[in-house]
C-alpha cells in the first residue's frame, strides 16, 4: 500500500513536472511569427555621433525622436500593406502586380508544412530563415555565429548580380537572385539548393524581394516620420482624421511606389541583366594577362588601392559595409552622417567605433560590427562566381553596398586584360616581385 | 525512507532548475520588444487602400498652385562671430602622400563674414517642365550636361566643392584631377560607386529627386568627404566665397518653404536670423511670402557662430 502510495505520489510529481515545463514552453515560444521592427536603423538615424568629439562616438539626441506611437504606426502601415508573415499581402496599386506572385509568396510564407496534395509550405522558414530570419534582417539564431554574416535584406542592397550597379536599375533580376541560390555564395556560409524542384526556388525568390521591398518602405517610413515636425501631424497616417487620412495613405503609396518602381524596372516585370559582349578570343593571353597585371597596380584602375600590392587584400582594410556602418551609427544613405561620414570612422580606434554599437545596439540583438576586408584574390574563391564574366562584372559595376567601386573608364581589352590577371592570380607565385608606381614609393 | 524523500526531492529539483535553465540559456538572445500594431480596424484601413492592383490603383496626384509670374531671390548668409582654426582637425592622410594634401579640413569657410558652401533650397512642390513653373531659361537647358568648370571636381585628395547642387534632369561629370586614381562613392537614392582613373572622369546621372543631400566619399582614400543634393525645381544656391547667392526665376504667387543646409548643421535645428527676425528652425526649414512677378527679393541670412563652434 505504502509502496502503491509513492509510486502514485511519483506519478503525480513528473506529471505536474512535464506540465510546467510544457506551459514555460508554450508561453515562451508560441507567438505567432511577427516581423521584427527595425531598431537598429530607427537608433541609427535618431541618434547621432557627438560631434564634438568624434574620437569619443558618444551619442547625442536628434531634435526629434521616434515616438512609440510613431511606431506604432508605422507597423500598422506595413501590417496594412504588406502583411504578418503567415499571411503575406502584396500591396495593391504600387505597380508589383506583375512582378510578386500571391499564390508564390504564400507558399513560400508560413509554418513549414504540406497541404493535401503533398506540396511543401513555408519554404522561407525551412531553408532561409534560420540565418536570414523570419523578418529577413539577416538575424536568425545562427546569424552569430557566422562569418560573414547572412545578408540583412531589408536595405534593399544586394551584392552579386548582372544588373548595372552603376545604372538606373540596379536592383538584382530573379535571374540573379536565382544564380545565388542555385550556386550558393562560394567562402560564405550560403549553400547552393540545386536539390529543390525550381518551382520552390521561384518561390523563395518571390519571398525574398517581398521581404526586401517590405525592409525598404520601413526604412522610408521611419524617414518619413523623423521628417515631421510637430507642428504637423506626428503619425504618417492619421486614422482618426477622416479627410488627412485620405491624403496619407496617397502619401505612403507614393512611397512604396518610389521603392517598388527599382525593383520592377521600366518594364514593370522586373529588371534586365546587363549584356557582356563575349569575351575576345585571345582573353586570356600571355600579352592580355600583362595588360591586366599592368592596370592593376595603376591608378586607371586602382585595385591595388585595396586589394595591396600583394593582391591578397592587405590594402585598405579599416572600411565597413553599408550594413555595418549603420550599426556603428552612421547612415549610410544619408547626410546626416554628422561627423562626415565613413571618413571619421576609419581616423578613430576600433574601440571608439563600437562605442555606438555598445551603447545602442548591443541589447537589441544586433550582430557585432566587423570591417570588410578587401578580397584576397590569390585564394581562388571568388563569391560572386568564378566565370570570367562574374569577374568582368565585379569590375565594371563593382559590388553594391561594399567600398568595390565599379569601373566604367576601361577598354574592352584592359578589361578583359584586368579579368585574365585576376583569374591567374591564384597561380602566380606570391614571391613575384611587385614594383611600386611612383607615387607609392614615398608610402612608409 | 525520509532520506529516500530527500534524495527524490532534491533530483526533482535538479531535473526542474536544470530544464529551466536550458530554457533560459536557450531564450535570453535580447531583441527589441515587438511592436505591434494598432487596431485591426486601423490595419484594415490600410489594406483595403492597396487591395487589388485595380486601375490607377489607390494614389491620385494632389493639386499644385498655379504660378503666377516669375521673380529673383538674391541675398548674403553671414557668421556673427568667428570659427577659430582650433575647431578643425587636418585630414588624416595616410598614403600617396605626395599627391594627397594633409591640410586642415575647414568645414565651415567664412571669408570677411560670409559664409561660403551654405544650401538652400525648394523644398515644396513643383511641376518639371511645366512652363507655369520652370522657366525658359531653364527649358532650354534641360538634360545638360554639367561639365567643364561645373564639373564636381577633387585635386589633393580633396573635393573640391562641399556640398554640390544639381537637377533631377541633369548629368554631372565627376572629374579626378590628381595622378592617383579615385572612387567617387555616391550615396542617396540613385547609388553609385565609379573608380576614376588619374586626370580622368566619369559621368553621374540621377534618377530620383533627394530630400536632403548625400555623403560622397573615396573609399581609396577615407578621409575625403563631400555632399551633393538633386532636386527636380532648379530653386536651389550654394553660397559663394562672399556668401553671397542668387536664385534665379522662382515662380511667383504660391508658397516658398525653403531649407536651410550646412554640413556642420545637417539637423538643422537652430535659430538663426531671417531678414533682421529671428526664427527658430526645425531641420532647416521657413517659408518665405510668396513674390509678386518681377518682383527681387532680398533675402539675408546671419547665423551665429557659436552654432557652429558648438557643433565641432
Amino acid at each position: 500500500m505504502k509502496q502503491f502510495h509513492n509510486n502514485r505520489q511519483q506519478e503525480v510529481r513528473i506529471a505536474s513536472i512535464a506540465v510546467l515545463v510544457c506551459l514555460v514552453l508554450l508561453t515562451a515560444c508560441s507567438d505567432p511569427a511577427y516581423f521584427q521592427f527595425n531598431e537598429a536603423y530607427v537608433q541609427a538615424v535618431q541618434l547621432k555621433p557627438d560631434v564634438a568629439k568624434p574620437q569619443m562616438r558618444k551619442l547625442e539626441k536628434r531634435d526629434v525622436e521616434l515616438s512609440e506611437m510613431q511606431k506604432e504606426n508605422i507597423s500598422t502601415i506595413l501590417e496594412g500593406a504588406f502583411g504578418t508573415p503567415d499571411q503575406p499581402r502584396i500591396p495593391g496599386g504600387v505597380g508589383l502586380g506583375d512582378f510578386l506572385s500571391m499564390s508564390k509568396l504564400q507558399q513560400a510564407a508560413g509554418p513549414v508544412e504540406r497541404d493535401e496534395a503533398h506540396i511543401p509550405r513555408g519554404l522561407y522558414r525551412q531553408h532561409c530563415a534560420h540565418c536570414h530570419g523570419v523578418t529577413g534582417d539577416g538575424q536568425g539564431p545562427t546569424a552569430a555565429f557566422l562569418n560573414p554574416y547572412p545578408r540583412d535584406y531589408r536595405m534593399g542592397q544586394f551584392k552579386f548580380k548582372m544588373t548595372d550597379s552603376n545604372g538606373t536599375f540596379k536592383k538584382p533580376s530573379k535571374e540573379d537572385l536565382k544564380t545565388i541560390l542555385l550556386e550558393g555564395i562560394p567562402g560564405t556560409a550560403m549553400p547552393s539548393f540545386r536539390v529543390l524542384a525550381g518551382t520552390d526556388i521561384n518561390q523563395m525568390i518571390d519571398y525574398v524581394i517581398y521581404l526586401a521591398i517590405r525592409g525598404e518602405v520601413e526604412r522610408s517610413l521611419i524617414n518619413a516620420a523623423l521628417e515631421l515636425t510637430s507642428d504637423e501631424h506626428p503619425l504618417l497616417v492619421d486614422f482618426n482624421n477622416g479627410d488627412k487620412k485620405a491624403d496619407d495613405l496617397v502619401f505612403v503609396g507614393e512611397m512604396i511606389s518610389s521603392v517598388v518602381i527599382q525593383w520592377v524596372g521600366p518594364n514593370k516585370t522586373g529588371n534586365v541583366q546587363r549584356t557582356i559582349a563575349a569575351a575576345p578570343d585571345n582573353w586570356n593571353s600571355p600579352e592580355s594577362v600583362k595588360i591586366g597585371r599592368t592596370l592593376f597596380f595603376q591608378g586607371k584602375a586602382n585595385c591595388f588601392s585595396c586589394h595591396g600590392q600583394t593582391a591578397i587584400g592587405d590594402g585598405q582594410k579599416n572600411l565597413y559595409d553599408n550594413w555595418t556602418l549603420e550599426l556603428l551609427g552612421l547612415d549610410p544613405s544619408s547626410s546626416d552622417a554628422a561627423t562626415g561620414g565613413e571618413a571619421d570612422v576609419a581616423d578613430i580606434s576600433l574601440e571608439s567605433q563600437l562605442y555606438f554599437y555598445n551603447e545602442h545596439l548591443s541589447g537589441i540583438g544586433a550582430l557585432k560590427p566587423r570591417a570588410i576586408s578587401p578580397r584576397n584574390l590569390r585564394l581562388g574563391n571568388f563569391r560572386g562566381g568564378r566565370r570570367p564574366i562574374d569577374i568582368y562584372q565585379r569590375i565594371t559595376s563593382g559590388i553594391q553596398g561594399t567600398p568595390m567601386p565599379g569601373n566604367t573608364k576601361l577598354t574592352e581589352a584592359e578589361t578583359w586584360g584586368l579579368v585574365a590577371y585576376v583569374l591567374s592570380l591564384p597561380y602566380e607565385a606570391s614571391s613575384r616581385p611587385q614594383s611600386a608606381p611612383a607615387f607609392q614609393r614615398d608610402r612608409n | 525512507m525520509k532520506s529516500m524523500t530527500m534524495i527524490r526531492t532534491v533530483k526533482d529539483a535538479t531535473i526542474l532548475s536544470l530544464l529551466l535553465l536550458t530554457l533560459a540559456v536557450g531564450c535570453t538572445r535580447s531583441v527589441p520588444d515587438r511592436i505591434s500594431g494598432g487596431s485591426t480596424a486601423d490595419i484594415t484601413v490600410v489594406a483595403d487602400a492597396f487591395v487589388a492592383d485595380a486601375a490607377g490603383g489607390a494614389a491620385t496626384a494632389t493639386q499644385i498652385p498655379e504660378p503666377t509670374g516669375f521673380g529673383t531671390i538674391t541675398g548674403k548668409i553671414t557668421v556673427k562671430g568667428s570659427v577659430p582654426d582650433s575647431k578643425f582637425i587636418a585630414y588624416n592622410v595616410n598614403k600617396d602622400t605626395s599627391v594627397c594634401s594633409a591640410e586642415l579640413n575647414k568645414r565651415v569657410v567664412v571669408n570677411n563674414g560670409g559664409l561660403q558652401w551654405g544650401l538652400l533650397y525648394y523644398d515644396g512642390p513643383f511641376a518639371t517642365g511645366d512652363p507655369k513653373w520652370e522657366h525658359a531659361d531653364y527649358l532650354a537647358v534641360t538634360g545638360a550636361n554639367l561639365s567643364g568648370d561645373l564639373a564636381f571636381d577633387q585635386k589633393s585628395c580633396i573635393f573640391l566643392s562641399r556640398i554640390y547642387a544639381m537637377r533631377t534632369n541633369q548629368v554631372l561629370e565627376i572629374k579626378n584631377s590628381d595622378t592617383v586614381g579615385h572612387n567617387a562613392n555616391l550615396a542617396g537614392l540613385t547609388s553609385a560607386n565609379m573608380q576614376i582613373g588619374p586626370n580622368a572622369s566619369v559621368t553621374y546621372k540621377p534618377v530620383y529627386q533627394e530630400s536632403k543631400p548625400f555623403t560622397v566619399d573615396c573609399k581609396a582614400h577615407p578621409w575625403m568627404s563631400s555632399y551633393i543634393i538633386v532636386r527636380d525645381a532648379p530653386f536651389f544656391a550654394v553660397t559663394g566665397e562672399d556668401g553671397s547667392f542668387q536664385i534665379s526665376n522662382v515662380p511667383t504667387g504660391v508658397a516658398l518653404p525653403f531649407k536651410f543646409w550646412h554640413e556642420v548643421l545637417p539637423s538643422g535645428a537652430f535659430e538663426i536670423t531671417i531678414n533682421g527676425a529671428s526664427e527658430k528652425l526645425s531641420r532647416g526649414k521657413f517659408n518665405l511670402d510668396p513674390l509678386e512677378p518681377g518682383e527681387q527679393r532680398e533675402l539675408n541670412i546671419e547665423i551665429d557662430a557659436s552654432l557652429f563652434n558648438n557643433a565641432l
